[in-house]
């Protein structure tokens, strides 16, 4: 310990117990008396606490008159040295690191079925406007599972299932399908119905229905080319059981309109072939058997 | 309306305690003693670190940018998995709430505050001189530094914290 004499009271006192102000060392007794004497106006002098270099600065450690090494200029003996460079984090902070990663791991884990869900839900959706009625409702199925919490996502995959009967030509299995998820989107599950009703009318022979319906989805989009071409259809098979030659005009007129409207389209010339040679023929198939028969298409003779 | 600082750093807390977190673990990293810390308290600053003597500028910007990596990185991981069942189909959980809160809280800590980038600025002109390349590629982020504690009067720390803790994991679920 290096000890100094206080410039003011005389006194020999431990260093670290001295200040220095403005080049006057004094002792803390001395402190108040030498600051009033060093002011000037209102401006107060500067204080420095003095430091024995050969004193921890932290554990108090005497080091006798041999300086210690420093750390910001702060003397520091070697136990104290080598605590600050491996200074422990705390208890409670490696306890509390350790519940958050826990929590993070745990919510990873138990909301991944959403993340996996979501992909799911996506792919089905994909799935679904490429045509794949099939793959759409059962990727929907499976993100319905993983979320049960979630209604929504069952009614968009009975919807999706929906579609797929109707494109399987189940035509009871989708109007019962259809029914449980009206409430998703009321007018477009009603349209399906619709479809669905169609397909189960022309199944029964029950052609005035499929007149019916046909014509009740027309009037509701009344600009879609194959939405004719179903009137036109109904309108065929009415041609084909009576030979009612209004039957077979009313058929053309709206097959004329389709035409007109649906440019191309490759579906719809394929069924335009159909309702045709409905009408030529007076034989009503179906358009599995239509395309087994005519892999080429049929034209009129 | 304005909030007082404290009473947000109060109801931010765990973010000050990763703060300090992150700068006594670069210092450990890089072997610079820490001579005090106090992870949180009521109070300005509400937490601290005192280090030893910084001799290299990679140092220098560790300790002084590392909460900005640590935060950030806590502030995603927690708000991702939590923020996915209600951003996706609205179902709420408390403890969904409790990460984001966490989450959001520790995020909104990110930035460096003024006295690490004085830190940095007094070590990057040093190795700058010295043509040290990191120092002079890290002369525009230490501006930066000092802008975004400029904004903080802004709310921009916080709005750092929302957008890494909400923003950045609808991004990626919207990308799904």
């Amino acid at each position: 310990m290096i000890n100094t004499t206080c410039q003011n009271c005389k006194r020999t006192i431990p260093s670290n117990d001295t200040f220095k102000v403005q080049e006057t060392i004094c002792c803390t007794d001395c402190l108040e008396q030498v600051v009033k004497g060093k002011q000037t106006g209102k401006q107060q002098p500067q204080i420095e606490r003095q430091t024995d270099p050969t004193v921890c600065f932290n554990c108090k450690f005497d080091n006798g008159h041999q300086e210690l090494e420093k750390i910001i200029n702060l003397p520091v003996c070697k136990k104290c040295s080598d605590y600050f460079e491996n200074r422990p984090f705390p208890v409670w902070i490696k306890l509390s690191l350790g519940i958050v990663i826990a929590l993070v791991i745990f919510a990873f884990v138990y909301n991944f079925r959403f993340i996996n869900s979501i992909y799911k839900i996506k792919a089905a959706d994909k799935a679904f406007l490429i045509g794949d009625s099939e793959r759409a409702y059962k990727l929907q199925a499976a993100a319905a599972e993983l979320v049960p919490e979630e209604p929504g996502i069952g009614l968009v995959s009975s919807f999706y299932e929906g579609g797929y009967l109707l494109s399987r030509e189940n035509y009871e299995g989708a109007i019962d399908i259809f029914n449980k998820c009206k409430s998703l989107n009321p007018e477009l599950i009603d349209y399906f119905i619709k479809e669905a009703l169609i397909g189960k009318a022309f199944n029964n022979k029950d052609y005035d229905a499929f007149l019916e319906y046909a014509m009740e989805i027309h009037n509701q989009y009344p600009n879609i080319p194959m939405h004719m071409a179903s009137v036109a259809s109904a309108y065929a098979c009415k041609y084909a059981v009576t030979s009612d030659n209004q039957f077979k005009e009313k058929s053309l007129e709206y097959i004329g309109k389709a035409v007109q409207l649906a440019g191309n389209s490759e579906d719809f010339k394929t069924y335009e072939q159909r309702i045709k040679h409905r009408l030529h023929t007076k034989e009503i198939i179906s358009g599995k058997e239509f395309s087994k028969r005519y892999p080429n298409g049929w034209k009129e003779p | 309306m304005i909030i007082p600082g404290f009473i947000v750093c109060i109801a931010t807390f765990p973010g000050v305690i990763v703060h300090e977190f992150a700068h006594m673990l670069f210092c450990k990293i890089r072997k610079v003693p820490v001579i005090d810390v106090c992870f949180f308290r009521i109070g300005n600053p509400a937490g601290y670190v005192v280090h030893g003597q910084i001799n290299d500028f990679t140092t220098a910007f560790l300790v002084s940018v590392g909460p900005f990596i640590i935060n950030s990185v806590f502030c995603f991981l927690i708000c991702l998995p939590a923020y996915t069942p209600f951003y996706a189909f609205g179902i709420k959980e408390p403890l969904s709430y409790f990460l984001l809160w966490l989450g959001i809280s520790i995020g909104m800590h990110a930035f460096p505050s003024t006295q690490d980038a004085k830190n940095l600025w007094h070590h990057a002109k040093e190795s700058a001189g010295r043509c040290n390349p990191l120092a002079i590629i890290s002369f525009p982020l230490v501006i930066l530094i000092y802008v975004v504690n400029i904004l903080t009067f802004f709310w921009l720390d916080y709005l750092y914290g929302f957008a890494i803790g909400i923003g950045l994991p609808t991004l990626i679920l919207s990308q799904i």
